[in-house]
Formats: structure tokens, C-alpha cells, sequence
């Protein structure tokens, strides 16, 4: 894993998307480290892993909100043997002759959309000093409920905020990172 | 760990990360939270899904 997030910084200058492939990687295997190298540098980036086989390259992605994979594959298709997906997910199968230009290509979609996209970002509701913290907080959050898709639990967001580092977990987390 | 002002939270960060590094925990951090109450003592609980340097100045 430490090898692919090198691989990953060498290549992810200047770019929104990032194709590699690596003939020595059993099939799958560049689909399992993609969590822990996406912690480590490019989760604002779309990243497709082929693993290949023979001459033939298969990957898979997912996507961020606000970057439509399907369109954006659907742009590369001429250099497919065959993909599918949608706006979220996708995967596909290429020639490995094929990789550099269709890294290009789906580099070139990804440049079509505002930088903004690729932002990392996250949804809060409301901010809310933790001062408001209580029963009667509570007691207001319980009529909301229940929690499910279409009506997420609630996310806030406060500003500067001390943890108290006296606190071993804390201390063990913030060493340990 | 603890917040101030007594707070619990508990902060685990999963396969999803926001913030590129970690924060300085001795300096004052921004959080985006969910509120959650602890099961046993039903003392209100921070559920942290992030923390650093995340809102503007």
C-alpha cells in the first residue's frame, strides 16, 4: 500500500484523476488498497485501479457528488471493450495498450467541470456552539426523528473548539496519527 | 476524548477523510459533529465525523 500511495504522489501533480495499473498485482488487489491510498492523498480525486490480465486491463471507481462517472466514461467509450455503470459508480475493461490514452481522456472530462467539484467537502445544517448542548437540544432533535434516508440525523458544525488533551484518548489519537 | 466543558465525543474517522492532516489537538480545532446519547449514563454524546481546520475564519 505504501508503494502505490508513492506512486500516487509522483503522479498526482497537477491533476484531477489518476489511472494505474500494474502488471504484477493479482487481479482485485489494486481494488483493495484503493480505501487506505485514498486516506492518504487523493480523496479529491477520482482514481480508477485496472488490474490486468493478458493484455487487458478491468478497474472500477466511485465517484464524489457533482462528477457524473457515466457521462464522463461515455466521453472515453471509443477506447473501451466495455464499461457500465452510473452516476456514482462505474467499471470498465480496456486494451492495457489503451491505459495512457484513456487516462487522458478521462483526465480531459474531469477538467470540463469547475475545480470546485473536486473540493472535498461535506454537508453540515447548522453551526452550533457547544454551549447548547442539553436536554432541551435533545428534546428538539427527538421530533426529527426517525433517522433514515430522506431524513438524515442532523450535522453540525462548531468552531474552535479545545479538546482536552489531558484526556489519554485523545493523547492516543493525536500521537497515533 | 473529552471536549471542553466536559463533553464526550468520540471521533473515528472510518474510511472517509475530509481533512488532509491531522489537527493540532493543542490548539483549538473546528468540529462537524452529530449528537448522540451514550447508552449507558444517557449523557449527551459528540459523534465527530471531522475536526481541523474546516470552517472559515
Amino acid at each position: 500500500m505504501k508503494e502505490i500511495a508513492a506512486r500516487f504522489d509522483d503522479f498526482a501533480d497537477g491533476r484531477r484523476t489518476l489511472v494505474l495499473a500494474d502488471p504484477s498485482r493479482p487481479l482485485g488487489l489494486l481494488g483493495i488498497v484503493h480505501p487506505e491510498s485514498s486516506r492518504n492523498s487523493v480523496m479529491d480525486r477520482r482514481s480508477f485501479f485496472p488490474s490486468t490480465f493478458k493484455g487487458i486491463a478491468r478497474g472500477s471507481a466511485r465517484s464524489i457528488h457533482g462528477f457524473d462517472l457515466q457521462q464522463a466514461l461515455a466521453r472515453t467509450s471509443g477506447l473501451l471493450l466495455k464499461w457500465g455503470g452510473h452516476k456514482m459508480a462505474a467499471g470498465l475493461t480496456l486494451s492495457i495498450d489503451k491505459l495512457d490514452a484513456f487516462a487522458d481522456e478521462f483526465e480531459n472530462a474531469a477538467a470540463a467541470y469547475p475545480s470546485e467539484t473536486f473540493i472535498p467537502a461535506g454537508r453540515v445544517d447548522m453551526p452550533l456552539p457547544l454551549d447548547f448542548v442539553g436536554d432541551e437540544l435533545f428534546d428538539t432533535l427527538d421530533r426529527l426523528e426517525p433517522h433514515g434516508y430522506g431524513n438524515p440525523r442532523p450535522t453540525f458544525a462548531a468552531g474552535k473548539v479545545r479538546v482536552n488533551t489531558n484526556d489519554a484518548s485523545a493523547k492516543g489519537w493525536s500521537t497515533s496519527r | 476524548m473529552t471536549m471542553e466543558g466536559g463533553l464526550s465525543a468520540v471521533f473515528w474517522r472510518g474510511a472517509r477523510q475530509l481533512t488532509p492532516v491531522s489537527p493540532d489537538l493543542e490548539k483549538p480545532v473546528d468540529i462537524v459533529f452529530q449528537l448522540d446519547r451514550d447508552r449507558r449514563s444517557n449523557a449527551p454524546v459528540l459523534n465527530i465525523k471531522d475536526m481541523g481546520v474546516l470552517l472559515p475564519s
